[in-house]
């Protein structure tokens, strides 16, 4: 079970993900972020991925499949402060520029409500 | 020349242990931890294609993968499955190098949610080549390092113990 830790900040969601993101837990961490987007009131999903040590292509096609799903209910998944390794498998897949990247915590702020 | 085997049932539960361990022996030529990053995405992207093609689903079978490393020049991995292979990705015919090089190969649309192993795979390998026979189906993949990449410690040991042979 993928396990992502909540910050609420009334309609934006802060998930922190922990360990990796691949074939191995692709599908729950798809689920997850769904039930996220689910929620009533929720505009944004803020996925922190500075914790997370390995994402591989599966990894990256659940954040695609999340991200697709988000803006067809008009809402977002924003990623938050990836890893040099993250942004380098975005990279090589030609993924650069597909989701909205919010790099440090003054971007992050800079996003939640006051 | 240095080579390993490594084997293990081809399963979503098994193969992130199973490429870790490989990346681990692949690590220990390079100077830096984060040096083996590629090395490890093109070895996970080709287990992971095993694991979600190769064999029928509920009837998982084994991945093995060769790692054979030449000091200073580069390391080179023969993932083999005995299922189906891969449908859904055919291999480029043998002895083609650089064949599946990414301008050859069709674009993957920004929203496909899959189709983006392969690709990163030819666009991180110097040369990826495929065989299927009896003896199973097999990617063979080829990456040149860098001089400066590899831990010079390591070689140093290696060439004192090769020389006391």
């Amino acid at each position: 079970m993928a396990h992502l830790e909540l910050d609420d900040h009334g309609n934006i969601l802060v998930a922190a993900l922990t360990g990796e993101l691949t074939l191995a837990n692709a599908t729950e961490v798809r689920n997850e972020l769904e039930r996220l987007f689910a929620r009533k009131g929720v505009s944004d999903v803020v996925l922190d991925l500075g914790a997370v040590s390995f994402m591989d292509s599966s990894g990256l096609g659940t954040l695609v499949a999340a991200s697709t799903k988000a803006r067809s209910m008009g809402r977002r998944l924003l990623l938050y402060r990836p890893t040099a390794e993250a942004v380098h498998t975005m990279e090589t897949a030609q993924l650069t520029g597909f989701f909205p990247i919010l790099d440090d915590e003054e971007d992050l702020l800079a996003l939640l409500p006051d | 020349m240095h080579s390993y085997e490594f084997s293990t049932t081809a399963l979503r539960e098994t193969y992130r242990p199973f490429v870790r361990g490989i990346a681990a022996t692949m690590a220990a030529y390079l100077a830096a931890p984060t040096l083996v990053h590629p090395l490890e995405l093109v070895t996970a992207e080709a287990c992971a294609n095993v694991v979600r093609h190769a064999y029928p689903e509920g009837q998982p079978g084994p991945v093995r993968v060769r790692l054979t490393v030449t000091p200073r020049v580069g390391m080179e991995l023969a993932v083999t499955d005995w299922g189906r292979g891969c449908p859904v990705c055919p291999l480029p015919p043998p002895g083609v190098s650089g064949a599946a090089r990414t301008s050859d190969m069709p674009g993957v649309p920004p929203e496909a949610t899959s189709g983006r192993g392969l690709r990163i795979i030819a666009c991180l390998c110097d040369a990826v080549t495929g065989d299927a026979g009896p003896d199973g189906n097999t990617l063979h993949l080829q990456l040149a390092i860098p001089e400066e990449q590899w831990r010079t410690s390591n070689l140093t040991i290696t060439e004192t113990s090769l020389s006391r042979r």
